[in-house]
């Protein structure tokens, strides 16, 4: 057998290998048991994969092969955007205290500006040119990755400070993804890609309408097919080709495809569907796959002797750690009184969700003809940007354990044999847990 | 039906105007392929809804769909689309001969074998037969031809006859798992189409060291090296030997490890898939080897497996047919029409004959033995895969002949699932598989109360 056919035997085998064993329920569980994401327990190595064996010397990742994984990559952007689309569920919001709503959109534009503003100066230091506004298109894509937070443990958090500010945590956490989205669409509308072949000429609004309209009309489309499924195994196929069909489409047009497909799954989580949470259960089976081809594939453009990758991700980092601070202590000001202090909260929505991965990579498939060295270096940026987060959100836990000093309202531990009844008598128990700040 | 054409042309809607931001001769890799999968997926799978309400297969659904969105007719799926297709195109024939060879288990089978070895060897044989003496009797009459020997015209029969007896496993397959079918009629279909499939693969490696030889090297110009047979031998040994391992690392990790297996057998038919190019493995013999092994010989059973994939074969088949159906080469059809119905004609009969006969010798129950026949009607993938090596390995004739047999095959794949399903109903098989399936389960379907709701 010829040895390049032997590598690429080995090396995709040993990547199966690989993926299959961290895509087991344990792993994951051994995540959440040390509050870590998938970007630190998967990401590296899988990156470091994809970078080896892009190597001409390892020769596993050719041109031929990425080339043959590309409808993969294509159908993985659009399964994410229907799950990020799924989470936004207009009865749920509705149910949400309304002054959680400043939380949401504090806890995301704010780190947004922060990074857009740092890493654009990091940009032009860096000497990216300011003809046709590249350095800001870049600063713009990064800021829409810094928006989503990863998910947190709700079990972990509970104990930490308490049911309730958990669950609030947890819910800025799923919406915040689509903040990040939006900007990305914008960033899409705004910046298109020049393509001479192609037969429309339209102005921004109008691509604004499309976007708005075809997310709208898929997801129309794939709830009438869904409807009208017989059996799972009919829905499953059909679900899967209207995933296909919408990232089919709206890559086509040099759209965003997590965002038209996250359009299409926000209508479709606000459509009358019996069981939204299996469907949502059936998508995010597979989410972990996708993270890791998506993972895999990026490596193949990683280049971690660039300096001006790590340049960027420290100016990522920063300007999105601060930024999540400072909309914590906004959002202490302006939120319900439950939620826990500013700190708490900001090290809660630190973590960098992996769906910044899908922004990045989405946009870098965009954009994957101008300048492909800075698109690597944004790739970089969020990539290594997610895991030094994660270590600077380590470190900022470990100050505040030392410190032992935090302001969160100390929530109720146990529920008290009943008092007197008080002028407020139809007031429900209260739970309480000891932060453990305070503890 | 009135639904399903109504989505059908919202899809089909979408899909074109999406086309049109492109030059008709244009396409991105990645979203044209993904543009394609997506629109074959949905569209075959409202065709087939329209075609069950016919009382037609949903698998000739899936293939007219595929012809008639393809490159041939409205072209909107370009031949480049198809092309980034293949890999999921290769998946799905593995997935697919995984299930035929999970399904056939040997010791089951073995009181049987003397029955599905006479049929098979009858029915192949009269059909060669039959097919080598109309095509000797034709050819002289085809312009390909004039400048031919005898011995070479003879040589085109014999090349051209060996590829169309080739059967379908996989459109067997599809219609076993479409209708819910299980019984005499289809473990002996499936069986004779699996082995006699095997039977032809090894036959052609033959039938085109002859042609080799008739031919003078610088006729039989082509590119594969001083010997086919020898590369076949390789692709035919190395595919089995990696369907065997293939099976074996798979009965491994479900033993081992047991979660995630449809996730897994995915992975590892994507993997087989990708190499298997640059191998020349071919991934139905692999899939094959790797479902016989893990139903005869590993410790695991071929229906944990096949339970495991379920969820991904009523995607893989409406995406694998549909894009045969795209590959359908209707202009080739059209241009030898006369010649490929009477050659269709000729294969059917000499089936027929010859598998009744086989049966009879056999003493196979009447009811099945009348019926046998119409599950070795289909082909697909493997025929046309033949042809297409037939195009490519003998220059300039194999173009030409290549096209007399697509033309053939192009009635077989259109008729044969039709007639297989109708031998089936009538032999009451189907919907007889009742076992905990994807089937019977609901859909995320709204209920009546949700629409009350609504409302």
């Amino acid at each position: 057998m010829h040895p390049d056919r032997l590598r690429i035997i080995v090396g995709l085998a040993s990547a199966l290998g690989l993926a299959v064993l961290l895509a087991q329920p344990k792993v994951k569980a051994l995540e959440q048991r040390f509050g870590v994401t998938v970007l630190i327990s998967a990401g590296v190595p899988f990156l470091a994969m994809g970078a080896i064996f892009s190597l001409d010397s390892v020769g596993i990742l050719t041109p031929e092969v990425l080339i043959d994984l590309k409808p993969a990559f294509e159908f993985g952007l659009g399964w994410v955007g229907f799950v990020v689309g799924l989470h936004f569920d207009v009865r749920k919001l509705d149910a949400l205290p309304a002054s959680l709503g400043p939380v949401i959109v504090l806890e995301s534009v704010v780190p947004m500006l922060t990074t857009a503003g740092l890493c654009a100066i990091a940009l032009l230091a860096m000497g990216v040119p300011w003809e046709r506004n590249a350095f800001a298109r870049d600063a713009l894509v990064l800021a829409a990755c810094a928006a989503p937070s990863a998910p947190i443990s709700i079990e972990a958090w509970e104990r930490r400070v308490g049911r309730k500010a958990a669950r609030m945590i947890d819910e800025v956490t799923s919406i915040d993804e689509v903040t990040g989205l939006a900007l990305l669409g914008v960033v899409a509308i705004l910046f298109r890609p020049e393509n001479v072949a192609t037969r429309w000429v339209l102005p921004s609004p109008a691509w604004l309408l499309l976007t708005l309209g075809l997310g709208g009309v898929l997801g129309i489309l794939t709830y009438v097919l869904l409807r009208g499924a017989r059996n799972a195994a009919e829905e499953l196929t059909l679900l899967l080709g209207a995933v296909a069909l919408s990232a089919g489409v709206a890559g086509y047009l040099a759209l965003s495809v997590p965002v038209v497909c996250a359009i299409a799954g926000a209508l479709l989580a606000n459509l009358p569907i019996r069981d939204l949470e299996g469907l949502k259960k059936t998508l995010l089976d597979v989410e972990r796959p996708i993270y890791l081809i998506f993972l895999l594939v990026v490596g193949a453009t990683w280049r971690p002797l660039e300096w001006q990758g790590w340049v960027l991700a420290t100016a990522f980092v920063l300007a999105r750690v601060a930024g999540k601070r400072l909309g914590a202590i906004w959002s202490k000001r302006v939120g319900p009184k439950e939620l826990p202090s500013a700190r708490m909260l900001a090290i809660a929505l630190a973590p960098q969700s992996p769906s910044s991965i899908v922004l990045m990579v989405s946009a870098a498939t965009l954009y994957h003809g101008y300048g492909p060295e800075r698109v690597r270096w944004a790739i970089n940026a969020v990539l290594i940007g997610g895991v030094l987060t994660e270590v600077v959100v380590r470190i900022l836990e470990w100050r505040r354990r030392r410190t032992g000093v935090d302001l969160t309202p100390i929530p109720p531990t146990r529920v008290h044999a009943p008092e007197p009844p008080k002028p407020l008598a139809d007031e429900a128990p209260v739970i309480t847990t000891t932060p453990e700040g305070n503890a | 039906m009135i639904r399903a054409a109504l989505v059908l042309a919202l899809v089909a809607g979408i899909s074109f105007a999406a086309r049109s931001f492109l030059p008709a001769d244009a396409t991105i890799t990645g979203s044209g392929a993904a543009l394609a999968f997506g629109f074959l997926l949905i569209a075959a799978m409202q065709t087939g809804h329209i075609f069950h309400d016919l009382r037609l297969p949903h698998l000739t659904g899936f293939i007219l769909c595929g012809a008639l969105f393809g490159p041939e007719v409205l072209r909107l799926i370009t031949p480049s689309m198809l092309g980034d297709l293949t890999l999921v195109k290769k998946v799905a024939v593995g997935l697919i001969a995984l299930n035929a060879g999970c399904e056939l288990n040997f010791a089951r089978l073995r009181p049987k074998i003397r029955s599905i070895g006479l049929v098979s060897i009858f029915g192949l044989l009269t059909e060669f037969v039959l097919l080598f003496g109309f095509f000797s009797f034709v050819l002289g009459r085809i312009e390909f031809t004039a400048g031919m020997t005898s011995a070479q015209r003879l040589t085109v029969a014999l090349i051209c006859s060996t590829v169309l007896s080739a059967l379908s496993p996989a459109v067997v397959m599809g219609i076993l798992k479409e209708t819910r079918a299980v019984g005499p009629l289809s473990e002996m279909c499936l069986s004779i189409v699996v082995l006699a499939d095997l039977a032809v693969v090894v036959a052609f490696s033959f039938t085109e060291s002859v042609a080799r030889a008739v031919f003078p090297p610088d006729v039989a110009a082509n590119g594969a090296g001083p010997s086919i047979f020898g590369a076949l031998a390789v692709h035919i040994f190395g595919s089995i030997a990696t369907g065997i391992a293939v099976g074996l690392v798979s009965a491994l990790y479900i033993r081992r490890v047991g979660q995630r297996i449809g996730l897994f057998v995915f992975a590892v038919l994507f993997v087989v898939a990708e190499i298997g190019g640059a191998l020349h493995l071919d991934p139905l013999l692999v899939g094959l080897s790797a479902g016989l092994f893990l139903e005869n010989i590993s410790p695991v059973s071929g229906h944990e497996v096949i339970h495991e994939t379920e969820v991904a074969a009523m995607p893989t088949f409406a995406v694998f047919f549909a894009v045969v159906g795209a590959e359908v080469h209707l202009h080739a059809f059209f241009t030898v029409a006369p010649y490929a119905a009477l050659a269709a004609l000729t294969r059917a009969t000499g089936i027929f004959a010859g598998a009744r006969f086989g049966a009879r010798v056999a003493k196979v129950d009447p009811e099945v033995a009348a019926r046998v026949p119409f599950g070795m009607f289909p082909q697909a993938g493997v025929a046309i895969g033949l042809a297409n090596l037939v195009a490519t390995s003998f220059k300039p004739w194999g173009e030409a002949a290549s096209t007399l047999i697509l033309g053939t095959i192009v009635i077989n794949e259109m008729l044969g699932p039709v007639l297989f399903r109708m031998a089936l109903a009538r032999a009451g098989e189907i919907g007889k598989k009742r076992e905990g399936s994807l089937l019977d389960l609901p859909a995320h379907a709204p209920t009546p109360e949700a629409d009350v709701e609504t409302t």
